[in-house]
């Protein structure tokens, strides 16, 4: 039996947010088989890749491991019954990097990969119930936490606090007051957070009015990826490159389960994508001159080779909550196969840190395939975790 | 009879219903459209995603009547919250 060659890679990367694109690589591959860098990106087993988002107007993402930027637009609709949909489009090309600067390839000249890429959600809450029968027995809860509020010792506390702050940014003396209890309340309404903060004993029971218990959350989609690549190969007969182009798609589908657990959230997806790499690199030398700059290329042999994929993939988002002076802690973990390369693999980033409430959120990230048996380790910076992406801003 | 503005911040998917009408919310604005005037009317929403509040600014004629109700508890993913809502006959009217 073979024993697997394990290598082990310590890479510092930086990943972008939200990127929930992929392109091929291009320019010239030093591997002959899928690397587990490309087997994990066309997986979509990068937290780049999450299916589910609901991204709301612009929004400019880039990589600084190397290679993208993606411009997305987003919108979310809310169509009623716990019905809605997010849809995005998104298009993306590599960054070209100068000795000085970096610049988006395709302001000067037109870039060497472009993909164009669409994104639907359709997302249903099961459970909700109109609890308009009952708006009297939840009054009942709500009057009953608004005693408890006004009885607590911290109440009169945060109504001066807030009071002062409120007098400090110019707020007529007649509307301090009821400005103040509406912050200090969160708001001149009553709801399952109002209970939860001032008693905590009836939260089930209010939640219950509203929602059916261990109701559930369902989100299923369809993706689809097109563009094009350019290549730069080489023939056994001459020194000169030979330049190509090629029209990589993919086409892709996913389910999401949020269970009745606060953060979590499962998503099976499977993609079919067409793809492009280059040749295996290697030196030729046609030429007769006896020098070597003039007579030998080292580069891609032959034309790209097609690469299909059948990729079928789990991610797993769980927050584990806040942890003090850290943030969020969180895990994604994704797990994927490819049929057709018969080729799986995992992407395991860990949330260790978070800066702020809503800031840049990252940790360790290792990942590994069966292709090469190697692990790529290293740091990750993205947004701050959520369970499903861009809800909740 | 006028018609309520609604905007809902901080979450993607709300069922919001004001006086028994269901409000359509694209990007998180609607309308509610006809509601009587010179009446108190419940509203409600609920939420099921998200971990954040959750703000709700209904206007008419471009004054804030509220409820700025909101809150997701800690430990949960849902919420679901009401708040009995007066709308002036003099802002209906301007509305």
């Amino acid at each position: 039996m073979r024993p697997p060659a394990q290598t082990f890679r310590t890479t510092a990367f930086l990943l972008g947010t939200l990127c929930s694109l992929s392109i091929p690589g291009h320019g010239h591959a030093q591997q002959s088989g899928p690397s587990v860098e490309g087997v994990l990106e066309n997986s979509g087993a990068s937290s780049l890749n999450q299916p589910v988002s609901a991204l709301r107007g612009l929004q400019l993402n880039a990589t600084s491991d190397g290679t993208n930027a993606t411009l997305k637009y987003g919108n979310v609709i809310s169509y009623g019954d716990a019905w809605g949909s997010a849809i995005s489009f998104s298009a993306t090309m590599p960054i070209q990097k100068s000795t000085n600067a970096s610049s988006i390839s395709g302001l000067a000249e037109l870039p060497s990969a472009f993909t164009l890429g669409t994104n639907f959600n359709l997302i249903h809450v099961f459970g909700t119930k109109d609890p308009t029968s009952s708006i009297d027995r939840a009054q009942a809860l709500c009057d009953k936490a608004e005693s408890k509020m006004q009885g607590d010792k911290t109440f009169e506390t945060q109504i001066k606090m807030e009071s002062d702050i409120l007098k400090a940014a110019g707020v007529p003396a007649d509307k301090i007051g009821a400005a103040a209890l509406a912050v200090v309340r969160g708001g001149i309404g009553c709801d399952a957070g109002f209970i939860a903060k001032w008693d905590p004993a009836d939260e089930e029971a209010f939640q219950e009015i509203g929602w059916v218990k261990n109701s559930f959350e369902l989100m299923f989609g369809v993706t689809g990826n097109i563009g094009y690549n350019d290549f730069k190969y080489y023939q056994l007969a001459s020194t000169n490159s030979i330049a190509t182009r090629r029209y990589p798609w993919s086409v892709g589908t996913y389910v999401s389960w949020q269970p009745p657990v606060n953060a979590t959230m499962l998503t099976l997806s499977f993609k079919y994508q067409q793809a492009y790499k280059d040749a295996k690199t290697q030196i030729g030398c046609p030429g007769k001159t006896g020098n070597l700059t003039k007579d030998c290329f080292s580069g891609p042999l032959g034309t790209p080779g097609e690469k299909i994929g059948d990729i079928a993939s789990l991610e797993i988002r769980h927050s584990f909550g806040q942890a003090p002076v850290l943030g969020q802690i969180a895990i994604d973990p994704t797990f994927s196969y490819d049929a057709r390369q018969r080729i799986y693999g995992f992407n395991f980033p860990i949330y260790v840190f978070q800066a702020g409430a809503s800031g840049f959120a990252g940790g360790p990230q290792i990942a590994w395939s069966s292709d090469t048996h190697s692990i790529v380790a290293g740091i990750f910076l993205n947004k701050a975790f959520q369970a499903i992406p861009g809800f909740g801003n | 009879m006028t018609d309520l503005a609604v905007k809902v911040t901080s979450t993607a998917f709300v069922t919001m219903t004001i006086a028994n009408q269901k409000v359509e919310l694209d990007n998180g604005s609607g309308t509610a459209k006809g509601v009587p005037s010179g009446t108190e009317l419940l509203v409600w929403y609920a939420t099921g995603n998200g971990n954040d509040a959750v703000s709700i600014s209904i206007k008419a004629g471009g004054t804030e009547l509220g409820p700025a109700i909101g809150n997701i508890p800690a430990d949960s993913n849902k919420t679901w919250g009401f708040a009995h809502l007066n709308v002036p006959v003099q802002l209906a009217e301007q509305a």
